[in-house]
């Protein structure tokens, strides 16, 4: 029999998801603040109703065009088995060792060194989604056929994760609080005449309604990339459970921190393996989809038997 | 009338909540099948690799019929075993076939170094690897299911049901057979 699973990659799995359900309810009591300011604001509601209204729409396309979107922007093709045999055979690999359906294989022609999955879940027809994974060329030239494996584990984590769809879900609900504050702001909120009972705890609630709406924008947005990079750990750790082999991860981590630039749209930074965006733009780690690579391989290194 | 209404509701609550362990076993335990269908399916794989490969180094085996008769006998017994969900003879037939190509892709790249350039022979010798892999990743995967389903028998509550499940088997073999079978084909 096999060495038995360590115990770290369970618990670890566990605490992430822990992690990714408390920021979600974070961005949830978000939403009720903004509610609630808008509403201490301007108490006619069917401004906050067109708003919701008009986000949600907006939400429903993404999540279900986010496919097609995706192919639209990204320069993508079908890698064939004839003539990307190895690349084939270790998705196939990882997807037997996750219990799943082959996703379909796909390359990008570029120089930079980065992977991406999309898609995973139950379809509405009741059929399991077996979800795309995309390598770029260069990818396939760097990486041995272990770290090549490593990668494809880590995407088909995402794929099992369904975190194509949890990640267009925070964007969504992003972009509902956004477009709330913005209505609300264009709508002149606050210009309207307050009922006034006590106008001194009215005007410190008037304030604090205030910066909540001015700040949301931005919480949401760190929450998002919250979610993302604990999403990234998640799929880091499930990886080393599928392959057994948490070392190898890390050093396709280790060449991929080279050069992981991809001319890629920067909203789907989320679903590469490493972020395509140039890293050292971002001074501050908190805006950023992907933790800092080096703790990626410190985690995973205290993985490793 | 109050007692009774007590008594009928922790009854319907116990109930409910027995009818959830059963559940979830159950659901454990279709987990297990699950991974042995995955089994199965690499398995048959590699007993249909076995006659391209053998097509394939025939011309270098002329003094070696011997390796490709075991090799040949080994498949039938693998195929009989995942026909009849043996399972321990599954794992025993497969780590046998295993031993056996190793020995065979050890004698052929002796024999014949300029191989390891030929691309037909690369293309063979990474699906051997890649099925040998796909073996390897099911069967972790149908040992993590079983042990999953197993604690769940062993642990409270579902302790109460185990009666009602038969246990599986580990897809595992001997630690001897395992010394002898388990080298890496990677390295060649």
């Amino acid at each position: 029999m096999e060495a038995p699973v360590k115990e770290s990659f369970w618990t670890r799995a566990a605490s992430n998801r822990r992690r990714t359900v408390w920021l979600f309810l974070s961005f949830y009591a978000l939403c009720a603040a903004v509610a609630w300011a808008i509403y201490h604001l301007e108490p006619n509601l069917w401004v906050v109703g067109i708003a919701v209204g008009f986000a949600l729409v907006n939400t429903v396309v993404a999540l279900k065009f986010d496919n097609q979107l995706v192919s639209a922007v990204v320069p993508w093709r079908k890698a064939t088995p004839q003539e990307y045999q190895v690349l084939n055979n270790v998705v196939r690999e990882v997807a037997v060792a996750a219990v799943l359906p082959t996703p379909e294989v796909y390359v990008i022609d570029s120089p930079a060194l980065n992977a991406f999955a999309m898609g995973g879940g139950i379809k509405r027809n009741g059929e399991r989604d077996p979800g795309k994974i995309c390598f770029t060329r260069a990818m396939l030239e760097v990486l041995d056929r272990e770290e090549l494996k490593a990668v494809a584990a880590h995407e088909m984590a995402h794929i099992a994760n369904e975190d194509t769809r949890l990640m267009t879900r925070a964007f969504a609900l992003t972009y509902v609080l956004m477009v709330l504050v913005d209505l609300s702001m264009r709508l002149g909120l606050g210009n309207s005449k307050r009922r006034s009972r006590n106008d001194e705890t009215n005007g410190v609630l008037t304030l604090i309604a205030l910066a909540v709406l001015i700040l949301a924008p931005l919480l949401a947005r760190l929450i998002t990339m919250a979610v993302s990079r604990t999403r990234e750990y998640l799929a880091d750790t499930e990886a080393a459970r599928l392959t057994r082999n948490p070392k190898a991860l890390a050093s396709a981590l280790r060449k991929i921190a080279q050069n992981p630039t991809v001319d890629a749209p920067a909203s789907t930074a989320a679903f590469f393996i490493a972020n395509p965006l140039n890293a050292e733009s971002f001074l501050n780690n908190l805006f950023s989809t992907h933790p800092p690579i080096e703790k990626r391989i410190e985690a995973l290194d205290k993985m490793a038997v | 009338m109050v007692a009774l209404l007590v008594v009928v509701l922790v009854l319907i609550l116990l109930g409910g909540w027995l009818i959830g362990v059963y559940n979830s076993i159950v659901t454990k335990r279709n987990a297990v099948q699950n991974a042995w269908a995955q089994i199965d399916t690499v398995l048959k794989r590699k007993a249909n690799l076995i006659p391209d490969l053998v097509a394939m180094v025939k011309e270098y085996m002329r003094h070696e019929n011997e390796l490709l008769t075991r090799i040949t006998e080994a498949r039938a017994s693998l195929l009989r075993a995942a026909e009849s969900k043996d399972v321990e003879a599954a794992a025993k037939a497969d780590a046998e076939l295993r031993r056996n190509l190793l020995a065979l892709f050890n004698s052929v790249t002796e024999a014949y170094p300029d191989l390891k350039a030929n691309a037909q022979f690369d293309g063979m010798r990474e699906e051997v690897i890649h099925t040998e892999n796909l073996v390897t990743e099911a069967r972790r995967a149908y040992n993590d299911h079983v042990t999953i389903y197993h604690n769940a028998l062993d642990t409270f509550p579902g302790l109460l049901l185990a009666g009602r499940f038969e246990r599986a088997k580990f897809f595992e073999i001997t630690e001897e057979e395992r010394r002898s079978a388990d080298t890496s084909l990677v390295k060649f």
